[in-house]
């Protein structure tokens, strides 16, 4: 078989070194067929046009939604997202997506088969040429969507590929701290007279206090969650081994003994990193490609500037 | 990880990527289009995934969340585009884009920010029409199902969609919709219950397209469950509403196995067999409570006896009391608690406290109602508890042994949003400009439990024990135990708070718990203590605490020898005079208060052999409603004889301006 195949080719070569002419055309041909497969949707293409009358009827839906009429910027925003639907549908058909696809041609079929209209493999050019595959809301989700999965697939390399090292989580601070709790202001000789209590000694020393006297290797957020930004911040910058205070909190006046600060890590479920790392590729890669799609398009309102 | 759990988050990201493309020409998502505004789409890598859990706490610390939460699965989620991810995305403190939402999707208002991130939450679309709503939005799933009239008129007005053949066909009785319901052209469940046409001639269609949504909602709860930091339950709302009378139930799962779609009210018409259908799919590791909500709709139905009501609404005790521990007993749409209505409860004025108008959804929904109308009272918790005690006494067991939580039903996707000065509106669509929902509304509030340490576990532990409190929003800490003189020592408020739970738990039950005959006068030790973060002023003033009370119900003999329930409320802590003062004109607040109410409280009218409850409420000094909040943004000379329509909410009369606070803890029960 290979031999054949060999022995074939090998005659087409010498046929091809004899004919000039013939090996120009037979290039010229591969070279355009090549060229309206993969290349066109590279070029400028026709501008996306969005007729005045749509644009007439995305204004009343949002006047009758929102209770009055767009301001230009969100009427600009509105458009670009029916302009991009249309350069995904647009890309689709200038890749032959609407002609391979077993979903579109089914889907073009039963439309001609609802308008009584003969189907046969000639007669899906009738679909065409009314322009089906264009207005079909379900053969245009489907091009959309199959757009997006190829500009996907086509898309740069993420910049966080799946395989790379988890990143290392935030560290945080932990605290262990005690407090000794009064309602009232914390006067200076009292004050005075508190340097000198132990931290073991904050729950006799407190007046009585819902919330816990010590803390054991919380984080700032939780301590705010507890006792307030104010105190969370404060406990966060205090110095080890001294009291610190007073701090005022909504429940009255805290003095606070940090017993110790310890720098942590955070643990990383690296098979939930790995999933995450995925959708945020996925997602970053899309807009990226939907990117280089809008710069490729020019689109305009009908009969407007773009 | 496993191995199932990694395949279970692959097929995660393609059916998120399916269902996130899903919606014919809608746009990406607004939490996505909010990445790219702030051009950062990895800038904060995965907070959610860092995760250093404390120590398990034997004492337990008081965890904050959301039971009750409706994202774009849900057919009456109007206004909102945010689905369950970006609804955890929000709870754990992201900004995400909250509506109005132009056509492509993206939101006309800023940002929208939790002030602080919960510690759980549950997403509870409603069962019943997960199918009907993707039919009526995908195109390519069911064309005939998509053109349908009722999908056609959906897309056009959702609202109208909703309520013809959503809320009116589905959900509610036939007697409302007595044409729309008795079409030929109605499909037929095996239970008898009609749903819309385009949903098969056995409602297999709209059955098969809700598997889609319920297989994201769990994948979405799996993801983002940081056991330890952050926890999420699979979970869904029943939707019941004979005669539009409010029976919702949110059903919450303890893990992840759950049935593979939810068991809702067209296969289960009554309470009842919920929990006979949840019984027969919730099996093995599977196990499920259900909440209540909005009792205050019920037209009397709720805490209806069983031989009260219609036989195909009779329920078997048992089967309620161990589905049932909780109720919601706040929400958005307003308090459930008492009524001073019809005299029920004219010695409280604390219940005139976010009341709403309405007694059932025809009311709600159209502003006048036709049917017969249940006393307001009837619908309150507080009378369910009482009629509890009565059916206890009939049947020998009490079906309304309820704990309390609250929770937001927002239909916004966004969790635990509950903050007065930044409520951005609950289902309808909002204004840009202007009053963000219904003036009787309100955002809302959370569900606290106490638990050893933030997992599902340990919470739904909590749930099921009762060790549960609801606030109107602010985060106090609120902790009850019930005794009596031997074991609760009169002494318990002086002394630390890790004593006072020490002593609690050696000599007495924590709320939700149990006293018996025998034991002697109740006695209760109540701490309360005010939200530690600042609110008012610019966000630089917290809110102090202004009482703390004791309701109780009991249940005695008349002269006749017949039983009758009663209630009495006592003071216990606070009440003094205080300066704190609010500036209605521009909500400023001034003075001081109280930060924590501690009181130890014996039963000063205790009789034995009268069966009771008693609960613990807490106020805060009064701050500005949310509705003069946003006023205060209205323009000048408003012109209350022709508003403009965003700002017509700043011209009604009957919602005060301000409101206090509060916290309800479960109650206690003395039984015989």
């Amino acid at each position: 078989m290979n031999c054949l195949r060999f022995s074939w080719f090998g005659r087409l070569g010498k046929v091809l070194a004899r004919q000039p002419l013939l090996t120009f055309l037979l290039l010229g041909g591969l070279l355009y067929v090549t060229e309206a497969r993969w290349f066109i949707p590279l070029q400028a293409q026709t501008p996306i046009v969005i007729e005045a009358e749509k644009v007439e009827r995305l204004r009343q839906q949002w006047t009758q939604k929102l209770g009055r009429a767009p301001e230009h910027n969100e009427m600009l925003a509105v458009l670009e997202g029916v302009a991009l639907e249309e350069m995904l549908i647009a890309e689709a058909v200038a890749r032959g997506v609407h002609r391979n696809d077993p979903v579109v041609l089914l889907r073009l079929r039963q439309n001609l088969e609802f308008l009584g209209m003969e189907v046969s493999p000639g007669a899906l050019e009738h679909a065409y040429d009314l322009d089906m595959h264009r207005h079909d809301p379900v053969v245009r989700k489907r091009l959309r969507l199959l757009m997006e999965s190829e500009l996907l697939a086509g898309a740069r390399p993420a910049p966080t590929p799946l395989d790379s090292e988890p990143p290392t989580p935030e560290p945080l601070h932990k605290f262990s701290f005690s407090q000794i709790f009064r309602e009232q202001r914390i006067g200076p000789d009292e004050l005075n007279r508190l340097q000198d209590a132990r931290p073991e000694s904050a729950a006799e020393l407190s007046d009585p206090f819902l919330l816990a006297h010590r803390f054991h290797q919380v984080s700032e957020v939780q301590i705010a969650r507890e006792l307030g930004p104010d105190l969370a911040r404060a406990v966060s910058s205090a110095p080890i081994g001294r009291w610190v205070g007073p701090i005022q909190s909504v429940y009255g006046d805290h003095l606070i003994w940090l017993e110790g600060r310890e720098r942590v890590t955070p643990n990383l479920d690296i098979d939930r990193v790995r999933i995450e790392r995925q959708i945020q590729a996925e997602k970053q890669n899309l807009e990226l490609a939907l990117a280089d799609l809008r710069a490729r398009y020019r689109w305009h309102v009908e009969p407007g500037e773009e | 990880m496993s191995l199932r759990k990694c395949l279970l988050f692959l097929a995660g990201v393609s059916v998120l990527s399916m269902l996130s493309a899903c919606g014919g020409g809608e746009s990406s998502s607004p939490s996505e289009n909010q990445e790219l505004v702030n051009g950062s789409t990895a800038s904060k890598p995965w907070p959610s995934l860092a995760c250093d859990p404390p120590a398990p706490n034997s004492q337990r610390n008081a965890y904050f969340g959301e039971l009750h939460l409706h994202t774009e699965y849900s057919l009456d989620a109007v206004a909102t585009r945010l689905k369950p991810e970006d609804a955890y995305r929000f709870a754990l403190g992201e900004a995400v884009a909250a509506p109005p939402y132009d056509e492509a999707g993206n939101s006309l208002v800023p940002p929208h920010q939790i002030d602080r991130p919960l510690d759980f939450a549950a997403i509870t679309d409603h069962g019943e029409w997960l199918g009907e709503r993707q039919l009526c939005t995908d195109p390519t799933i069911d064309q005939v199902a998509y053109y349908s009239p009722e999908c056609t008129l959906f897309r056009e007005d959702k609202e109208l969609g909703f309520l013809l053949f959503g809320g009116g066909a589905a959900a509610f009785s036939p007697d409302i919709f007595p044409k729309l319901e008795s079409g030929s052209l109605d499909s037929l469940t095996e239970t008898g219950k009609q749903r819309a046409p385009f949903c098969g001639a056995l409602g297999e269609k709209c059955e098969a397209a809700a598997r889609g949504p319920w297989m994201d909602t769990q994948l979405q709860a799996e993801r983002f469950n940081q056991p330890g930091c952050f926890t999420t339950f699979n979970a869904y709302e029943y939707t019941l509403s004979p005669q539009s009378d409010n029976l919702h139930r949110n059903v919450i799962f303890r893990g992840t196995e759950v049935p593979t779609i939810p068991v809702s009210a067209n296969e289960a018409p009554t309470p009842t067999d919920l929990w006979r259908e949840l019984d027969e799919a919730c099996t093995g590791d599977c196990e499920y409570l259900t909440i209540p909500h909005n009792s205050n709709l019920s037209n009397g139905r709720m805490f209806a006896s069983p031989n009260d009501v219609d036989a195909s609404d009779s329920y078997d005790v048992d089967e309620r009391r161990k589905a049932e521990p909780l109720i919601e007993i706040f929400q958005v749409k307003g308090s459930s608690e008492c009524s001073q209505s019809e005299g029920a409860s004219e010695d409280d004025p604390l219940c005139d406290f976010e009341q709403l108008a309405s007694t059932n959804f025809v009311q709600f929904f159209l502003g006048v109602n036709p049917l017969p109308v249940a006393p307001a009272y009837t619908n309150t918790v507080r009378y369910g508890l009482k009629q509890g005690l009565l059916l206890e006494r009939q049947f020998g067991a009490n079906p309304f042994q309820y704990g309390f939580v609250a929770s937001t039903d927002s239909h916004f996707g966004l969790p635990g949003s509950v903050d007065e000065q930044n409520f951005p509106g609950h289902r309808d669509v909002p204004p840009v400009n202007g009053v963000k929902d219904d003036a009787y509304n309100n955002p809302g509030g959370l569900a606290v439990a106490w638990a050893e340490e933030n997992t599902r576990d340990a919470l739904f532990d909590a749930f099921k024990r009762k060790e549960t409190y609801a606030t109107s929003g602010p985060r106090l800490q609120l902790r009850v135990f019930g005794g009596n003189q031997s074991g609760l020592p009169e002494n318990m408020c002086q002394g630390s708070g890790e004593s006072f739970v020490r002593q609690g738990d050696a000599g007495g039950v924590p709320m939700g718990g149990e006293l018996h005959v025998g034991q002697g006068r109740p006695r209760l030790a109540i701490w309360a203590a005010a939200d530690a973060w600042p609110r008012e002023n610019g966000r630089t003033k917290a809110v102090p605490l202004a009482r703390m009370q004791v309701i109780k119900g009991w249940l005695e003999l008349d002269e006749s020898g017949n039983p009758v329930t009663k209630h009495k409320v006592y003071d216990v802590a606070g009440a003094e005079q205080s300066d704190w003062q609010v500036d209605t004109a521009d909500c400023s607040v001034s003075g001081s208060g109280p930060a924590q109410l501690c009181g130890v409280w014996d039963d000063p009218d205790f009789e034995p052999s009268q069966s009771a409850f008693y609960y613990a409420r807490v106020v805060e000094q009064p701050t500005c409603r949310w509705l003069t909040r946003q006023c205060l943004a209205a323009p000048e000379n408003l012109d209350c004889d022709n508003p403009p329509e965003e700002w017509a909410g700043c011209c009604a009369v009957d919602t005060p301006p301000t409101v206090q606070e509060r916290a309800w803890a479960s109650p206690i029960w003395y039984k015989q």
